[in-house]
């Protein structure tokens, strides 16, 4: 199992390596040059030379490369075109806003997706089934920012009943502990930040989480149809066990496995999503700053955002990886 | 004795074929998604001739009006017909998600074919790289391409249809994989065949089924990063009919002109779900094992 860890993270080098090259060639050779982009249309050509010479541009592409590396490496992102402040800060002030939609969500989705692919299998072919089948097949044709617009429009528009946007009312955010602010405000007892996080938090997390429960819910049904034709959960039966028994403690523990799998896949899907989510909510997370930084052409902050969203995929992939080999002791990994 | 041979097999393959049509037919939601798709395609061929109004024709004077008699889902911020932008806009969605699919096929094909047939170092390379771009979540990808591109259906088109070549090249090849070692595969090596003969004449057709269900589903997402990439304002140029264009320059007036951000969410949720609906029957029509 050590042995199965260790090889897995050896292996997370070359793929982090890999994300790092797509990056490079796809933000620096293929676009148009930097130096002219942040001068602006007025530079002359001799200022932009300069700035290219000052910025390494004018270097070899395997110079380029191996200066974009040790930079890198060392945490350097450079600094964002348009706040002028240190891409990495950036990054670090809004990454918990980001992560904290995703967590929530993915509790969400996890809860009510469970909860519908069991209803589903249990009493398969009935009206209940058919309808979370249905809901499900809903919730992966709808785009999220699409449901999020109706979210917004139901209870925001309509019911006035929750925020449309933000993470939290002006004035309250909570003293700094963690980052996230239900965490935060509970650690310092701040119950109005508090409430006030949790409402603006709801709908963009059920908009974000409605993907995922929908997947969740279909991967749940179909395992747990396979599960209940074992042999063990006759015998099960048979024995005379209470059904609720044998369906929670034997079929829904055997039936987790792939199910795991697809929540965890699902965690980094998240990721994406949250692009989506942060940008209808204005939820001032790494998705939503990453869009402005798109449409106002700034290229280090693209950078880094990126190469940050793509190393936490990768990484939550290879942590769900390691708790399937601990969940079933039936795979073998060498 | 030969057209003997030559007879049992057209029958094994018809009747296989008419099997297939059954199971289809059998499954009430795939034939509604069938039907959908196919209204949509009409719709997106005859958009000129259905459309109420002219797309583009900006009148400023009856900017923002709700749903009328005159313009049956009201008109946006420019005083364009919704109704008759959200039936041009069939023709982008149809496109770009076709298209997108296409390349992502095409190239996936290949590479996982390949991959799959050799092994090797061929395989290692191809792989890594496929795990490379799996490591983004897509629409991430498909967004740094689209900045990288510039806005435009057919820029939408390369990034879309790029991101998504991993899927396809990973089913092939682990379709062919487990069809290689087969007793046909050994045969048709064994008279002589070449390579490419044997990939392209012997496995390619024997793993169509899990491709083709694959590429069904395929377009339903491909069409849903469109409508993301539109919404985010790096899809298609405007005054282009997209979408997720629309929706996302509704999203202004979503405290006054709620019918700008209902309407074409709606067929963009349709379009995908008809996509779905068959896809999933597809499925169990070609396989029934997996049912």
């Amino acid at each position: 199992m050590a042995r199965y860890i260790l090889k897995r993270l050896l292996l997370l080098i070359p793929v982090l390596l890999g994300v790092l090259i797509v990056v490079f060639i796809v933000l620096r050779v293929f676009t148009n040059d930097p130096a002219a982009m942040m001068l602006g249309q007025h530079a002359t050509t001799a200022q932009v030379e300069a700035l290219r010479h000052q910025l390494g541009l004018d270097q070899p592409l395997y110079v380029q490369f191996g200066n974009y590396l040790w930079q890198i490496l060392h945490g350097d992102f450079g600094r964002s075109l348009m706040t002028k402040t240190p891409v990495i800060q950036e990054i670090a002030a809004r990454f918990p806003a980001t992560i904290e939609l995703a967590l929530v969500a993915i509790i969400l989705a996890t809860f009510f997706g469970l909860i519908m692919g069991v209803v589903a299998a249990v009493k398969q072919n009935s009206f209940w089934d058919y309808f979370t089948m249905l809901g499900a097949l809903v919730g992966v044709s709808m785009p999220i920012f699409w449901l999020g617009l109706l979210l917004i429009i139901l209870f925001s528009v309509i019911m006035g009943v929750l925020p449309p946007a933000g993470r939290i009312d002006i004035g309250l955010e909570p003293v700094r502990v963690t980052g996230f602010y239900l965490l935060d405000s509970l650690l310092t007892g701040n119950w109005a930040a508090f409430q006030s996080a949790f409402k603006h938090l709801i709908l963009p997390a059920v908009a974000l989480a409605s993907y995922s429960t929908a997947i969740i819910a279909r991967m749940t049904r179909s395992t747990m149809l396979e599960v209940i034709r074992q042999d063990y959960i006759r015998t099960a039966r048979a024995k005379g066990l209470p059904e609720r028994v044998v369906v929670y403690k034997h079929a829904l523990r055997n039936a987790m496995i792939p199910v795991i799998t697809v929540i965890g896949l699902q965690m980094g899907a998240l990721l994406g999503g949250a692009v989506l989510t942060e940008t209808v909510f204005s939820w001032p997370g790494l998705g939503s700053r990453l869009v402005d930084a798109i449409l106002a052409a700034d290229y280090p902050m693209v950078q880094g955002t990126v190469i940050i969203i793509a190393t936490v995929f990768v990484v939550v992939n290879l942590i769900v990886d390691i708790i399937y080999a601990f969940l079933d002791p039936r795979i073998h990994y060498s | 004795m030969e057209e003997e041979v030559l007879e049992l097999e057209t029958t094994a393959k018809t009747s296989g074929f008419k099997d297939f049509v059954k199971r289809f037919k059998r499954n009430k939601a795939a034939v509604a998604g069938l039907t959908i798709l196919v209204i949509l395609m009409l719709v997106a061929i005859f958009a000129p001739y259905i459309a109420p109004y002219d797309p583009y024709d900006a009148q400023m004077q009856i900017a923002l009006q709700q749903p009328s008699a005159q313009h049956l889902l009201g008109c946006d911020e420019l005083g364009r017909d919704v109704l008759s932008r959200i039936i041009y806009g069939a023709r982008i969605s149809l496109r770009v998600g076709l298209e997108a699919v296409a390349i992502a096929l095409g190239i996936g094909i290949f590479l996982g074919a390949l991959a799959g047939y050799y092994g090797g170092w061929i395989d290692l390379l191809i792989m890594r790289v496929m795990d490379v771009m799996l490591a983004f979540p897509s629409i991430l990808l498909a967004i740094a391409f689209m900045a990288v591109l510039g806005r435009g259906i057919d820029n939408a088109v390369i990034a879309i249809g790029i991101v998504s070549i991993p899927e396809y090249a990973r089913i092939v090849r682990g379709s062919v994989l487990s069809v290689k070692e087969n007793d046909y595969v050994m045969a048709a090596r064994a008279i002589g065949n070449s390579n490419n003969g044997i990939i392209f004449r012997h496995i390619l057709p024997n793993i169509i089924a899990p491709i083709v269900v694959r590429a069904t589903l395929g377009i339903s997402s491909a069409i849903l990063d469109t409508a993301a990439l539109g919404f985010l304002g790096l899809g298609v140029k405007p005054p282009d009919a997209e979408w997720g264009t629309m929706l996302g320059m509704g999203r202004g007036y979503i405290w006054n002109a709620t019918h700008l951000l209902t309407y074409p969410g709606l067929a963009i949720t349709t379009t995908v779900l008809a996509f779905n609906l068959m896809g999933d029957g597809l499925r169990d029509a070609l396989d029934p094992r997996l049912r």
